[in-house]
C-alpha cells in the first residue's frame, strides 16, 4: 500500500490531495503560472507544513518564462529527458519510455508529437489520472493496477528527474514565486519519495 | 482496505495487458475532457520523407527523413540526388537535434522592453492583433505602410518564404532592406560579362582538366563539390587553390596560391597579359561571342606588365608565367570564383578580370570549363506567394528601398515617413549586418519589431514580438541550389512542435486578422492547404525543365533538369550585345568601368594596420547551427588567426586574450597562432556562439563593395576590407 500506516479514510483523503496537487503542478507547468499558488497551499496542508506563498507579480511570470518556456535557453527545461539523456535531448528513448508508460494505461497525448511526453505538465497530470483512478475505484482491480503504475512511474521516471530539476530552479531563479514553488515542489517530492519506498 | 501488491508487479500487469490485447485502460475510467491526454490508438507509422535542406548554402541536400510513431529518428542524404550522393554535412546531421532542441522557441512572445529579457508567452490571436493594430495604426497616421520595414534575407530557401515579401505587398508599399549581403559586386560583375549568372552543373568539374578554386573553400562552405573536385583530379585535372588563406581546401589541392587580399583582379590581368603576350588566346571563340577584346587587349598592353602583378599580389612573377600558361593551355580548363572574394572594394571589379581570362582562353560554354560563380536558371517557379498586389485605396506607387548592407543608417535617417515597425525573417541582422551596435540603436527607436526565428539571438533579443517558426520537418516546401540543377520536394516530416508555424501559415494569419479589424487591408489568402501552395508554383517551363509531368512526381525524389547545364553554351549571351562583353556600356551606365581594369584595393590605415577577414565557418551557416550544443560541444569560443610573425611582432602567445580594436568598435577573443595566414592578415570566422556576446561584425563599418546595384537593388558590402589594431588584454 502506498502510505506509512494511516487508515484507510486517511489515505484516500491523501490521494485525493495528492490528485488535486499534480494537478495543480501539472497546470502550472502548462503555463498557468497563478496555479503554483495553489500547488503551494495543498502541498502544505498534505505535508502539515507551513510553506510561504508568496504573491505573483509580473517578474514572477517573467521568470517562469526563462525557466521553463524561453524564448532564450531555458535556465530549468522541464523535461524529464533533459536531465536523463547525455545529449539532453527530448523525444528519444526516454521520452518514448514516457510514451509507453502512459500508453501501458491506455492513454496518448492530444498534443502527441507536437510536445514531448515527458514534459512535467503531462507527468504530473499523468499522476494526478493514477491516483483519482485509484480512489475512485478503490477495491477494484483498476486501482490495484494504477496504484502499481503510480509507484512504477514514480520510481522509474518522476523521481529521476525532478531533484536535478528543481537544483537547476533554484540556481537560476531569480523570483521569490518560483523558488518558492520549487521549494514546495521539493518538499511534496520527497515525501512522495519516502513513501514509494515502503511497500507493505 | 490494504491492496497487496506484492503479488501484482509490474510484469505481471503488462503481461495481463499484453495478454488481453489492451492496455488495462485509464481512458475509458475517467473523463478525459480537458485533459491533455485521450484513448490512446494505434501507433503511428514508421516512414521515410522526402526533405531538402533550406539553408543558404550551394549543397541544398536532398534529405530522407525516417520518422518512427511521429518521431524524426534520422535524417540521411538521398543517393537518388547524384550531388547530394547519400550524403549530408555535419551541420544537416544535426537537424534531429535541432528540431528538438528544448531551447527552440515554442511559442509567440511579447517582450516588456526590448533588450529586457523580460518575455511572456501570448497567443497566435493576440500576436496577430497587436501586429495588425499596429499596421492599421501606421497606415491611419500615416496615410501609407511605408514606415514598415522588412528584412529578410537566406536563413530559409524554402521557395515558399517568398511569402514574407508576398505579405508585405498584400498590406500596401512597404520599406524593403533592398540587396544582398553576400554575393552581389560578383553577380553585377557577371551580369555586365555575360548578361547573368549562369555556371555548369557542378557535376561536370569531373571534366575539367584545371581547376582553379578562387578564393572558394568548398571543403567547409560545399562539402558535396568535394567530391567532384577530388573525382577532377583522379581524371587528371590539375587543382589549384588561391586564397589569402592556405583553408582546408587549398590543402587538398595541388597547388596553393597565397594571394595579397583583394589583389585577385592584378592576379588575373597578371595572367591575362601572359596570355596574350605568348598567343595562348582562343581567337575564334572572341571573333564569334565577345566584343570589346580588342580595348581590353589595349589596355593589357599599356598599363599591366607581370613585374607590376607580381608586386601587386605578392606572388612570384615566375608563379604568375606558370599558373597562366598552365590555364590557358589546359582543355577545357575552369574557375570556381568564390563569394568571399568579392567582398572587397574591388570585388566585383576583380571578378571581371577573372571572367576575362575564362572569355580569352574560350573556357565559356564548354563542358569543363566556365568562369563558376552562380546561378539562377533553375529557380523559375511562378512565385504565387510573393506576388499579391496592394490592397484597393494604396494612395503610394512602390516600395521604398533602404540598403540591406548599410540598415543601421538608412534605419535611422528614413524620413517622410520615418520607419515605424520591422518585420526580421529568415536573417539575423544582429549577427550579421556591419555596424550592429548602430543597428541596435536603430531598433530601440523602433515602436514594434517582429522577428520570426526558431531559436533565440540577438535579433530576436532586441525584438518586441517573436514568432516560433517550423523547420524544415514540419511543413511543406519546394527547394532548388544557386549552385547544382537539382529540385526537391519537401514534405512534412513530423508535427510542428509546441505552436510553431511556417512563415506561409503567419502570412495567412496576419491576413485573417487584418480583414478581421479593417476589411480589404490585405489582399494575402486567409486560408490554404500548404501543400496546394506548392502545387501552384510550378509553370510549364519549370516542369519542362526538369523533365516533369506533373509536379507531384517530386513526390517520388529529387529531380535534375534536363537541359541547361552547361552555361552559355549555346553562345547566346544575355548582354546587349548578345556576345561576351569585354567592353560593357552597361556597367559604365552603372558608373563603373568599361573594361575589367584594375581598381585599387582599400588602403591599409596606418592606425589599424592588420586586415580582419571574417570568412565562413565550417560548423555554421551564419547564425545557425553554431549556436546548437553539439556544435558548441567541438568549438565553443571565438578565436583569432595570427600568423606567428605577427604575433612575436605584438609579443602574443598562443592562448593569449587580445582585443582587436578600430573605430567601429571592439572584440576580444583568444589567439591563436598559425602559419595559414598571412602576416598583415587576421582571421575570425564569423560564427555566432550562444552566449558569447561575441559579434566579428563589431568592428565591420559598412563599406560598400563596388558593385551589386544593377543585379540585386544595392552594392554589396567589404566584409574583407575591415582593418584593426592588436594588443593584448
Amino acid at each position: 500500500m502506498l502510505c506509512i500506516g494511516g487508515d484507510v479514510m486517511e489515505e484516500m483523503r491523501n490521494w485525493r490531495q495528492k490528485a488535486v496537487i499534480y494537478r495543480k503542478l501539472a497546470a502550472f507547468y502548462a503555463g498557468d503560472v497563478d496555479a503554483g499558488q495553489d500547488a503551494i497551499k495543498q502541498i502544505g496542508q498534505l505535508l502539515r507544513i507551513s510553506l510561504l506563498v508568496p504573491s505573483l507579480d509580473d517578474e514572477g511570470r517573467y521568470d517562469f518564462n526563462r525557466l521553463f518556456v524561453g524564448p532564450q535557453k531555458l535556465l530549468a527545461p522541464p523535461l524529464e529527458s533533459y536531465y536523463r539523456n547525455a545529449d539532453h535531448l527530448p523525444m528519444q528513448a526516454e521520452t518514448m519510455a514516457v510514451r509507453g508508460a502512459y500508453e501501458e494505461a491506455g492513454l496518448t497525448l492530444a498534443a502527441r508529437n507536437r510536445i514531448p511526453d515527458d514534459h512535467a505538465q503531462f507527468e504530473f497530470y499523468f499522476l494526478s489520472c493514477l491516483l483519482e483512478a485509484i480512489s475512485r475505484y478503490q477495491g477494484e482491480a483498476l486501482a490495484g493496477q494504477a496504484a502499481e503504475q503510480y509507484r512504477c512511474f514514480l520510481q522509474e521516471h518522476l523521481l529521476l528527474w525532478v531533484f536535478m530539476h528543481l537544483r537547476a530552479v533554484e540556481k537560476g531563479s531569480a523570483s521569490e514565486y518560483c523558488r518558492a514553488v520549487a521549494g514546495a515542489l521539493y518538499q511534496f517530492m520527497r515525501w512522495e519519495k519516502e513513501a514509494v519506498s515502503h511497500e507493505i | 482496505m490494504k491492496f497487496d501488491t506484492k503479488s501484482f508487479s509490474r510484469r505481471t500487469f503488462i503481461k495481463g495487458s499484453l495478454a488481453a490485447g489492451t492496455a488495462w485502460g485509464l481512458g475509458a475510467a475517467l473523463d478525459l475532457s480537458g485533459s491533455p491526454f485521450q484513448t490512446a490508438g494505434a501507433k503511428g507509422e514508421s516512414k521515410v520523407v522526402h526533405n531538402a535542406c533550406p539553408r543558404n548554402c550551394y549543397d541544398t541536400c536532398s534529405i530522407l527523413s525516417t520518422v518512427e510513431d511521429g518521431v524524426l529518428k534520422r535524417v540521411e542524404g538521398n543517393k537518388d540526388n547524384s550531388y547530394t550522393r547519400g550524403r549530408l554535412c555535419a551541420k544537416g546531421f544535426s537537424y534531429t537535434r535541432s528540431v528538438y532542441s528544448p531551447d527552440r522557441i515554442k511559442y509567440p512572445m511579447k517582450q516588456s522592453k526590448k533588450g529586457s529579457g523580460k518575455w511572456e508567452r501570448i497567443s497566435w490571436d493576440e500576436a496577430f492583433t497587436i501586429i495588425a493594430k499596429k499596421i492599421l495604426d501606421i497606415k491611419k497616421e500615416y496615410g501609407n505602410t511605408l514606415p514598415i520595414c522588412l528584412d529578410k534575407y537566406s536563413g530559409n530557401f524554402n521557395l515558399l518564404n517568398y511569402c514574407i515579401e508576398g505579405m508585405m505587398s498584400s498590406i500596401g508599399h512597404t520599406t524593403r532592406a533592398t540587396g544582398t549581403p553576400c554575393w552581389p559586386a560578383g553577380i553585377d560583375a557577371q551580369t555586365f560579362d555575360f548578361g547573368t549568372i549562369w555556371n555548369n552543373d557542378p557535376e561536370d568539374m569531373v571534366n575539367s582538366k584545371y581547376m582553379i578554386i578562387w578564393g572558394a573553400n568548398p571543403s567547409w562552405c560545399s562539402v558535396h563539390s568535394m567530391h567532384l573536385v577530388m573525382e577532377a583530379r583522379k581524371r587528371g585535372c590539375k587543382i589549384v587553390v588561391i586564397d589569402p588563406i592556405l583553408t582546408q581546401t587549398a590543402s587538398k589541392a595541388d597547388w596553393y596560391i597565397q594571394i595579397k587580399a583583394s589583389t585577385d583582379g592584378a592576379l588575373a590581368l597578371g595572367m591575362a597579359r601572359y596570355i596574350l603576350d605568348n598567343d595562348l588566346v582562343d581567337h575564334a571563340w572572341l571573333a564569334a561571342h565577345a566584343k570589346g577584346y580588342a580595348e581590353f587587349f589595349r589596355y593589357l598592353r599599356e598599363n599591366i606588365t607581370l613585374e607590376w602583378a607580381a608586386e601587386k599580389t605578392g606572388v612570384k612573377k615566375e608563379i604568375i608565367e606558370q599558373l597562366a600558361k598552365e590555364y590557358a593551355t589546359a582543355k577545357p580548363a575552369s574557375i570556381w570564383i568564390g563569394y568571399g572574394m568579392q567582398r572587397h572594394v574591388n570585388g566585383g571589379q576583380n571578378v571581371r578580370s577573372i571572367d576575362a581570362l575564362a572569355a580569352m582562353t574560350g573556357n565559356i560554354g564548354k563542358s569543363g570549363g566556365g568562369a563558376q560563380y552562380a546561378q539562377l536558371q533553375t529557380w523559375g517557379i511562378k512565385y504565387n506567394v510573393m506576388g499579391m498586389k496592394a490592397p484597393a485605396g494604396t494612395v503610394t506607387e512602390k516600395d521604398r528601398i533602404i540598403n540591406i548592407n548599410n540598415s543601421a543608417q538608412e534605419i535611422l535617417a528614413a524620413d517622410d515617413p520615418p520607419i515605424k515597425m520591422l518585420w526580421i525573417a529568415c536573417r539575423s541582422p544582429l549577427t550579421q549586418a556591419a555596424e550592429p551596435q548602430k543597428l541596435r540603436e536603430a531598433y530601440r527607436n523602433l515602436d514594434l519589431v517582429v522577428t520570426a526565428d526558431l531559436f533565440m539571438n540577438p535579433t530576436v533579443e532586441m525584438s518586441d514580438i517573436v514568432l516560433p517558426v517550423t523547420t524544415a520537418f514540419e511543413t511543406w516546401g519546394l527547394n532548388v541550389s544557386y549552385w547544382h540543377y537539382w529540385c526537391a520536394l519537401n514534405e512534412p516530416a513530423i508535427e510542428p512542435q509546441y505552436e510553431a508555424k511556417s512563415d506561409l501559415e503567419i502570412a495567412m494569419g496576419l491576413s485573417a486578422k487584418l480583414n478581421e479589424l479593417e476589411p480589404g487591408s490585405c489582399t494575402f489568402p486567409t486560408s490554404g492547404n500548404l501543400e496546394d501552395w506548392v502545387a501552384a508554383e510550378f509553370t510549364p517551363d519549370f516542369l519542362k525543365q526538369f523533365g516533369l509531368n506533373s509536379w507531384d512526381e517530386l513526390k517520388k525524389g529529387p529531380r535534375k533538369a534536363v537541359k541547361g547545364l552547361i552555361g552559355w553554351q549555346d553562345g547566346q549571351f544575355k548582354t546587349p550585345s548578345g556576345k561576351y562583353e569585354f567592353a560593357s556600356e552597361t556597367a559604365v551606365s552603372e558608373g563603373h568601368e568599361l573594361l575589367p581594369v584594375w581598381t585599387e584595393k582599400m588602403e591599409t590605415p596606418e592606425k589599424y594596420p592588420l586586415r580582419l577577414m571574417s570568412p565562413h565557418w565550417k560548423l555554421n551557416i551564419n547564425a545557425q547551427f553554431q549556436n546548437l550544443d553539439w556544435m558548441m560541444d567541438i568549438h565553443s569560443e571565438p578565436e583569432v588567426e595570427i600568423n606567428v610573425a605577427t604575433a612575436e611582432k605584438y609579443a602574443i602567445q598562443n592562448g593569449d586574450m587580445v582585443r582587436l580594436y578600430n573605430d567601429q568598435g571592439e572584440i576580444q577573443l583568444k589567439a591563436k597562432l598559425t602559419k595559414l595566414t598571412a602576416a598583415d592578415t587576421l582571421v575570425v570566422y564569423e560564427m555566432w556562439l550562444k552566449d558569447k556576446g561575441f559579434n566579428v561584425n563589431n568592428t565591420l563599418k559598412a563599406l560598400p563593395a563596388d558593385m551589386g546595384k544593377k543585379a540585386t537593388g544595392a552594392p554589396g558590402i567589404a566584409f574583407h576590407d575591415n582593418f584593426v589594431a592588436i594588443a593584448k588584454v
